[in-house]
């Protein structure tokens, strides 16, 4: 590399005298390769426990090795089954739900006429997104409340006041209504900046050979789109195995485990509400992080394949 | 549809018809009327919030506000001094948090984007396996504790004291500036703290906003490290504090605000009190809202973490 040239003698110069023409970067480096060295490869050395009994002496060595009974436990017990196909199935939700949803209202943005209209609507929409889940959780309870104003529109209507929050067949939709409202304006950013990108000679070009305005979203701004689709679908699909936890442990109760437990919430439920054993808690939060790592390498490896530009790393 | 559309106008200034269509009217009527729904409740939280204690009591609250009491806020502000502490706590942690963030982050980004640093590859798979893979909760729990942060006000500070992601997106807006730059400031003498200082950081300026900003927001919003790892009620933030009174009225009534509640003796206005605070909890979103929806495209625009 040429802008280096006065740092570099030469490849021939011994690396200890290069790296130390780089001390004051590596210097500034230091504290935050620090930080991910002791809040992230620590903890990943803990996941060992997974294969050991816990040890309160020593949590990160200690303990007898075991194999894999606490995996063996995990995998036969009920609520394992359970919260695996709640997570898989919430998560599915969310890619047919939310994710075209914010395509589709991208798409609608863009055909707003005029720049201030387009910005207003950007503006009000996104909002929700920067407020965190206890702050949404604690508006959607209230509005969904005994006495709050959905209910209040039920009875009006002739209806009976309906537990919304309570009841395990409701809670599915309910995450995904929710999870629209706070997130959806933000979700079309991305698709929104990757339009402006695109020429606006292609679209005179299409006007002047009769395209209409569907004509130009079927073929030219959604083809546009396709690699950020998939690059979004990747990331999603990634995520299975987290279906959402600030979301969902702001918003359930006991009475929605049956449909709403999830394996984040229940690994929280697991170590400090049952009380079982550190190790089964970490055994299916390892469980959990390998099967995203598969799935996110993978997928990423098959978007490559079709576009060397849509991966992500 | 497509019969509908067709129009025989020639284009005037780019693509734009300039009449419209029955598609403009039925998009823009109904991009309106979802719009109302997205802010309707954020509108009910605040008339709650201003509501009195009797129309809550008698369910007339409903589409507009029927009444209007400061009683709610009044509280907040001198009936409780925890309430007002932890907002203390929420925006200490967010302005040293965000800080020490900038300095950790600004200065990782940069090493990151020296292609010839030894040990560039190293560090960018460093950083990047953590976004890959998730040690779990129950690790860091136990990593969190084993290094003596457990109901510190630093636990909300240093844990979350960097983002890989964030970090990516520095990286990536560093190496795009010209490295003509860099290199005549090397030939005037200049060390790598003062090329940072004096020549990237100025021209940086709109992706420090940028991830300085979502920093901040981040901080703010923080719950869960409080959750799990403040139990003093003197160092809990005004996130936590709301947690708990709006998911455990039983737990908020045996709180010191609870307390001052029953203290104050007024008539219970759980609601409004609940609302209330959402509002506060809000409102420092809403003032830096303005420079995030500036800056916040750029900020997901990142693209890849090739490298």
């Amino acid at each position: 590399m040429k802008q280096q040239s006065k740092r570099e003698p030469g490849p021939s110069s011994p690396l200890i005298k290069r790296a130390w023409s780089y001390k004051y970067i590596y210097l500034m480096m230091l504290p935050g390769l620090i930080y991910f060295l002791l809040f992230h490869y620590v903890p990943m050395l803990g996941t060992g426990i997974a294969f050991r009994e816990f040890s309160f002496k020593n949590p990160f060595f200690g303990g007898e090795f075991v194999g894999l009974k606490y995996f063996r436990k995990l995998f036969s017990s009920h609520n394992f089954s359970v919260v695996l196909r709640n997570t898989i199935i919430i998560s599915f939700g969310r890619l047919v739900f939310e994710f075209p949803l914010a395509v589709a209202l991208a798409l609608l943005f863009n055909e707003v006429r005029g720049k201030r209209p387009k910005r207003f609507l950007q503006t009000v929409y996104s909002f929700p997104h920067f407020l965190s889940w206890v702050v949404a959780a604690g508006i959607i309870t209230n509005l969904l409340s005994d006495s709050g104003v959905v209910n209040q529109l039920v009875v009006a209507l002739g209806g009976d006041k309906v537990s919304f929050l309570t009841q395990p067949g409701l809670f599915r939709p309910l995450l995904h209504i929710t999870n629209n409202w706070k997130e959806i304006g933000w979700g079309t950013i991305v698709y929104l900046a990757t339009i402006t990108s695109i020429d606006s000679q292609q679209y005179e070009a299409a006007i002047v050979d009769g395209a209409n305005r569907w004509h130009q979203i079927r073929y030219i701004t959604l083809p546009s789109l396709v690699p950020i689709i998939c690059t979004m679908l990747l990331l999603q699909v990634a995520n299975v195995m987290s279906a959402g936890f600030d979301q969902i442990f702001n918003m359930y109760n006991s009475t929605v485990y049956s449909t709403g437990d999830i394996i984040d919430t229940y690994i929280y439920r697991m170590t400090f509400v049952i009380g079982e054993s550190f190790s089964s808690s970490i055994a299916l939060g390892l469980f959990k992080s390998v099967i995203n790592l598969v799935l996110l390498t993978t997928a990423n490896w098959l978007v490559k394949r079709f576009d060397k530009d849509a991966g992500i790393f | 549809m497509t019969a509908n559309t067709k129009h025989k106008q020639t284009p005037r200034r780019g693509r734009r018809l300039k009449s419209w269509t029955w598609f403009d009217y039925v998009n823009t009527i109904f991009l309106i009327l979802l719009s109302i729904i997205m802010i309707f409740p954020l509108y009910y939280t605040l008339i709650v919030s201003f509501a009195s204690y009797e129309s809550i009591i008698n369910s007339k609250l409903y589409l507009w506000p029927t009444s209007f009491s400061l009683e709610a806020y009044k509280f907040i502000f001198q009936g409780s001094g925890d309430i007002l502490h932890s907002f203390g706590i929420s925006v200490f942690t967010t302005v040293v948090g965000t800080a020490l963030s900038m300095v950790v982050s600004i200065g990782l980004a940069y090493g990151l984007c020296k292609k010839n640093l030894p040990g560039y590859k190293f560090f960018t798979v460093f950083i990047v396996f953590t976004m890959l893979f998730d040690a779990g909760t129950i690790p860091y729990y136990l990593t969190v504790k084993s290094l003596h942060l457990v109901d510190t006000i630093w636990v909300l500070i240093i844990p979350t004291a960097a983002k890989a992601y964030y970090i990516i997106l520095l990286r990536n807006y560093m190496r795009s500036i010209a490295p003509e730059l860099e290199e005549s400031a090397r030939l005037d003498g200049a060390n790598d703290v003062q090329i940072l200082w004096h020549i990237i950081l100025p021209v940086s300026k709109p992706i420090l906003a940028t991830v300085g900003l979502f920093y901040a927001v981040d901080k703010w919003n923080e719950w869960w490290h409080s959750f799990m790892f403040i139990v003093s009620p003197d160092k809990k933030p005004l996130q936590l504090i709301l947690r708990e009174i709006l998911f455990n009225y039983s737990q908020m009534m045996s709180s010191s605000v609870g307390m001052a509640i029953m203290a104050a003796r007024r008539p219970m206005y759980g609601r409004s009190l609940q609302m209330a605070i959402v509002v506060v909890a809000c409102v420092p979103i809403m003032c830096v809202y303005p420079y995030l929806q500036k800056h916040f495209t750029k900020g997901i625009m990142v693209g890849s973490v090739k490298g």
